[in-house]
């Protein structure tokens, strides 16, 4: 099926890679269906693409790329809701801030990461409370601005 | 708002589901316990406005320079 987004205009996606976020994003309810697309070659970034509404798209990244020893306890609730038996079916992606103006300063939300059940097609965002983490933890935390 | 005094180990029930208890006072912080659905998200306000504001300001990448972008991750698979 063919989908419209900001950056890429239209896109081909299979439907049946589409994720349900029952939730939405934090702060955008009302969408509910998102695809993972390629964001900028030879990057790791995936944009988190929300399938119905093309201004509508987060850039994501694996956090354990630059937080190896990231960790938090996922509640109960949250595996269950999006149907995670084990741990093996987990995956974590975590939100991307990009400043305009000097990409070195991006940081990452390791406060409320998306976990995702691929085989499932459910997605969650979630909330730490009691974590060491922060919304704007530096990818590259050696990167001075200028 | 409508507002309600209570006393240490007294509840507040909201509808047939939720109860929100007042667990224990200590100088000017109150622990309080909720019993909800599964289905309703609780959350500490300032966090989950904090999260809110991050994914407001993330959503708005789009005039971000995809060239620099480039050149700068060329590295991250050998070190990030």
């Amino acid at each position: 099926m063919k989908i419209l987004t900001g950056r890429f205009g239209e896109v081909e996606i299979d439907p049946a890679r589409i994720l349900t976020f029952n939730e939405g994003i934090i702060g955008f309810h009302q969408y509910t269906r998102f695809v993972f697309l390629p964001f900028l070659e030879g990057t790791p970034f995936e944009l988190l693409q929300a399938v119905d509404q093309p201004d509508l798209a987060f850039v994501t990244i694996n956090p354990f790329l630059f937080c190896e020893d990231y960790q938090f306890d996922a509640e109960d609730g949250d595996l269950q809701d999006i149907q995670i038996k084990n741990k093996s079916d987990l995956m974590i992606r975590v939100i991307v801030t990009m400043p305009q103006d000097d990409p070195r300063l991006m940081t990452a939300n390791l406060q409320g990461p998306v976990l995702i059940n691929e085989a499932r097609l459910l997605g969650k965002q979630i909330v730490l409370h009691d974590c060491e983490y922060t919304t704007k933890h530096r990818v590259f935390p050696d990167a001075q601005a200028g | 708002m409508l507002v309600l005094t209570r006393k240490v180990g007294e509840s507040i029930n909201i509808g047939d589901n939720i109860k929100i208890s007042i667990m224990d006072v200590k100088g000017r912080s109150v622990r309080v316990g909720v019993e909800a659905p599964r289905s309703m998200s609780i959350h500490r306000e300032e966090i989950y406005s904090r999260i809110q504001d991050e994914n407001k300001l993330a959503s708005a990448w789009k005039n971000v320079d995809m060239g620099s972008l480039k050149n700068l991750m060329g590295g991250m698979g050998k070190k990030p």
